[in-house]
């Protein structure tokens, strides 16, 4: 009887993970959608300024600052588990890449809005580098940094 | 170029698949695939270690007893019950069959009910388990079930098991794994069916060699009811469980006495 209490311990934390993960998911992707939607008429672009001297015309802004914006974004127990999974058997590994993708729209979200009045953010880039405890191998902790970068333009 | 705005729909970055079943499918797999190496290899020891010469092993029997026997040699003197033990046991040994070592009875004042056989060739027998039995044949059914556990060589069945166990998990996840830990309550549960087979074949090979060596195995059920308290407890719960159902344990030896012609009518006790 006493082996049972392990294996309902782990399935305990994987709905746990599962439950309580999907719905912060749920979430944040809401949040997203709504902020994306707000700021639908700031362009982030990746042209270099001497691309975009050619398509408009630059005298009018008065005013040019480095905007950034960063997030780590960690995933449940439950997706952690299932990334384990398949890194045993290969493949798409689904569970990250919802992971990977609110990472980067919320860094580009947060770029924007640290640039408040500009007119358009060019020479955008986006970096992202893996955070994870490598001191102690036995629990790492899988979380993902993305970092956006661009030049505000301000008239 | 001008710039129009357009708020995109579809994410294409993020697959649309269901991650529960994906779990399940994948957990599913390993898990099979795990239990069925296990299972495979599990048979290979079952026929291997019957065939084990006895020299070898006493070899690995002595690989364990190397490293207790510092603490159990010392010349200290023996208690009494433990000499008791011992003379039963070493009259049990003559009479047993695959028995490759003489086992050496230890006797410690733990008050529960149990008894326990050693990859080392020991017997350790508890005080709680002794002063529960009244009669000499009690106490040698014990011992010859303890006994079994050598003579049906699942000593070297369970070392070989272990082995495997070792190798599946840390060989293949990693020593240190949150995977290993699921993979190996599985198999824990097969384990589990596998001991209690193993508690039954002692307790036949007990009953056969109480016969060879008294002439009768009376002492078999009342030492078996006397210890197994227990009788009427979920089936549920012992399916889980390192030791058989004590309801059908009792009832399989009762079976097998009858039909081997075991007891002794005529001595009641």
């Amino acid at each position: 009887m006493e082996i049972l209490i392990p294996l309902t311990a782990s399935l305990v934390l994987l709905l746990i993970g599962y439950f309580i993960g999907t719905i912060l998911e749920k979430k944040h992707y809401q949040s997203i959608n709504d902020r994306e939607e707000k700021f639908i008429n700031l362009p982030s672009v990746t042209m270099t300024y001497r691309a975009a001297s050619k398509e408009t015309d630059m005298s009018k802004y008065s005013k040019t600052q480095l905007v950034s914006g960063g997030v780590v974004v960690s995933i449940d127990y439950f997706k952690r588990f299932l990334a384990l999974l398949r890194n045993f058997f290969g493949g798409r590994v689904s569970s990250y890449e919802t992971l990977v993708d609110r990472a980067r729209r919320e860094a580009i979200l947060r770029m924007k809005e640290q640039s408040s009045g500009a007119d358009m953010i060019i020479n955008v880039r986006l970096e992202t580098s893996t955070i994870s405890s490598s001191a102690g191998d036995s629990e790492t902790v899988d979380s993902i940094e993305a970092f956006a970068y661009g030049t505000a333009l301000y008239k | 170029m001008k710039f129009s705005p357009k708020k995109i729909t579809e994410n294409v970055n993020i697959s649309r698949t269901s991650p529960l079943k994906e779990f399940v499918c994948l957990l599913g797999i390993l898990t099979f695939t795990v239990m069925c190496v296990y299972f495979l290899l599990g048979i290979a020891i079952d026929f291997v270690a019957p065939r084990i010469s006895s020299e070898t092993e006493k070899k690995i029997i002595s690989l364990y007893s190397a490293i207790d026997s510092q603490s159990t040699n010392s010349k200290e003197e023996r208690k009494k019950e433990e000499i008791f033990l011992q003379n039963i046991s070493d009259r049990l040994f003559t009479k047993s069959r695959g028995v490759a070592v003489k086992p050496k009875i230890v006797f410690t004042e733990k008050e529960t009910v149990n008894a326990f056989a050693y990859p080392s060739g020991e017997i350790v027998f508890c005080k709680g388990l002794l002063t529960k039995l009244n009669t000499e044949n009690e106490v040698a059914f014990i011992l010859a079930h303890e006994m079994g556990h050598y003579g049906e060589k699942h000593i070297l069945k369970q070392l070989g098991r272990g082995t495997i166990l070792l190798f599946i998990t840390s060989g293949l996840f990693g020593v240190d794994n949150s995977l290993n830990s699921l993979i190996v309550n599985f198999l824990n549960t097969t384990e589990r069916r596998f001991s209690q087979k193993q508690e039954q074949e002692a307790d036949l090979y007990a009953i056969e060699l109480l016969f060879k060596s008294y002439g009768h195995a009376n002492g078999a059920i009342s030492s078996l009811e006397k210890i197994l308290e227990d009788k009427k407890s979920s089936n549920i719960k012992h399916f889980f469980s390192t030791h058989p159902h004590p309801g059908k344990r009792i009832q399989k030896l009762k079976q097998a006495i009858k039909k081997h012609k075991l007891e002794n009518t005529d001595i009641n006790f």
